[in-house]
């Protein structure tokens, strides 16, 4: 006598038929009328991915050039004293320090909870999400104090400082909602 | 007094006015065929919203290579194959595809590593669908194919185009992955 496993048994015995959760042949028709061009594989989609990828690559190397411009401009003595105070950078910055301390509190917060609900293998990769925002957020401020007032960079890394606020205020409402 | 119900045609006869350019015809074969094909595409890839679009995929597929189904198998033997291979493209582009791109969504990737966890003393068929769901995509693909839809591990490693000892590896790896989600 064999012992049977049990969970080849339950495989063995899934449905073969799950319906979709909606009607597809609207879509299959209309897919069927367009020029075959339209057939849209997961070629085509990972082409779509593969171009996002050439523009992230393009936008990344035109900020490092403008780093390196900025920089190089920028020079001690040619430039007059930057006035902080009329400067809306600066108050930017303190605005997003701010911003981004509050919105990593309130992260802390939600993934302690979500920690203490869920098995520690959940936990981790949203540990590690959130000490990647903090790496982000660190070397930007870094960035930002040495940068110069009037550097063409600084907004580019101001932007960069808001988004990283918002992808933090973002994770914590998705992890709120889950 | 009764009314005659027209009988329904045949497959054959579905498939034949398809073939001809009738849409309606092709739409009755979709409908016999739908929860077969997305079955197989959800189960494979493990999330709705492609388990959908690869759906209709393999019927606009299936509507532009009708003319080279030879008719004997049957169509759903037919459309089977062709879901198949045209999930195992899929699986090979997004592999590729998650190679170039960022790590997973990392709340995402939390609600699947938690959703694998509670443990199950009884095999309900909810928690396999939710453990073969939480499989890495060789294990769960194999897995599928060879345990719940019946291929061969010779067939399945040539449709993948991998040795059969790497399927049977991959087979052993998913069982014993589901053995401990479901223990």
């Amino acid at each position: 006598m064999t012992d049977r496993d049990p969970i080849l048994d339950a495989a063995r015995d899934l449905p073969r038929r799950v319906e979709p959760s909606r009607d597809l042949w609207p879509e299959i028709r209309r897919r069927m009328d367009a020029p075959p061009l339209e057939v849209v594989g997961p070629r085509d989609r990972g082409a779509t991915v593969w171009n996002d990828r050439w523009r992230h690559l393009a936008s990344g190397v035109a900020l490092a050039a403008a780093l390196v411009a900025g920089v190089l401009l920028v020079r001690p003595g040619t430039m007059p004293a930057p006035d902080e105070t009329a400067t809306p950078g600066a108050a930017t910055v303190a605005t997003l320090d701010r911003a981004y301390d509050e919105a990593r509190t309130e992260l802390a917060t939600v993934l302690a909870a979500r920690c203490d609900e869920w098995p520690a293998t959940a936990c981790a990769p949203l540990i590690e999400s959130a000490r990647n925002l903090d790496r982000s957020a660190e070397s930007l401020r870094t960035a930002l104090a040495s940068v110069p007032a009037d550097s063409p960079t600084r907004p580019l890394l101001v932007a960069r400082f808001e988004d990283t606020v918002a992808r933090t205020r973002d994770l914590t409402s998705r992890l709120v909602r889950l | 007094m009764t009314v005659a119900v027209p009988p329904q045609p045949s497959e054959e006869a579905l498939v034949d006015a398809a073939r001809g350019g009738d849409q309606r015809a092709f739409e009755q074969l979709y409908r016999d065929h739908a929860g077969r094909v997305y079955g197989l595409c959800l189960r494979l890839v493990a999330d709705p919203t492609e388990a959908e679009q690869l759906t209709q995929d393999a019927f606009v597929q299936a509507w532009r290579k009708l003319d080279r189904f030879d008719g004997q198998s049957a169509l759903g033997t037919w459309l089977h194959r062709l879901t198949t291979n045209l999930v195992l493209d899929w699986l090979r582009a997004r592999g590729r595809r998650r190679q170039r791109e960022e790590p997973l969504d990392p709340v995402e990737e939390a609600d699947r590593l938690r959703q694998t966890a509670p443990p199950a003393r009884v095999i309900d068929r909810l928690e396999l669908e939710r453990a073969i769901a939480a499989l890495p995509d060789g294990a769960r693909t194999v897995f599928v194919l060879a345990e719940v839809e019946g291929y061969p591990l010779k067939e399945i490693a040539a449709r993948m185009g991998v040795a059969e000892g790497t399927v049977k590896a991959q087979n052993h790896r998913a069982r014993r992955l589901l053995r401990e989600a479901l223990r």
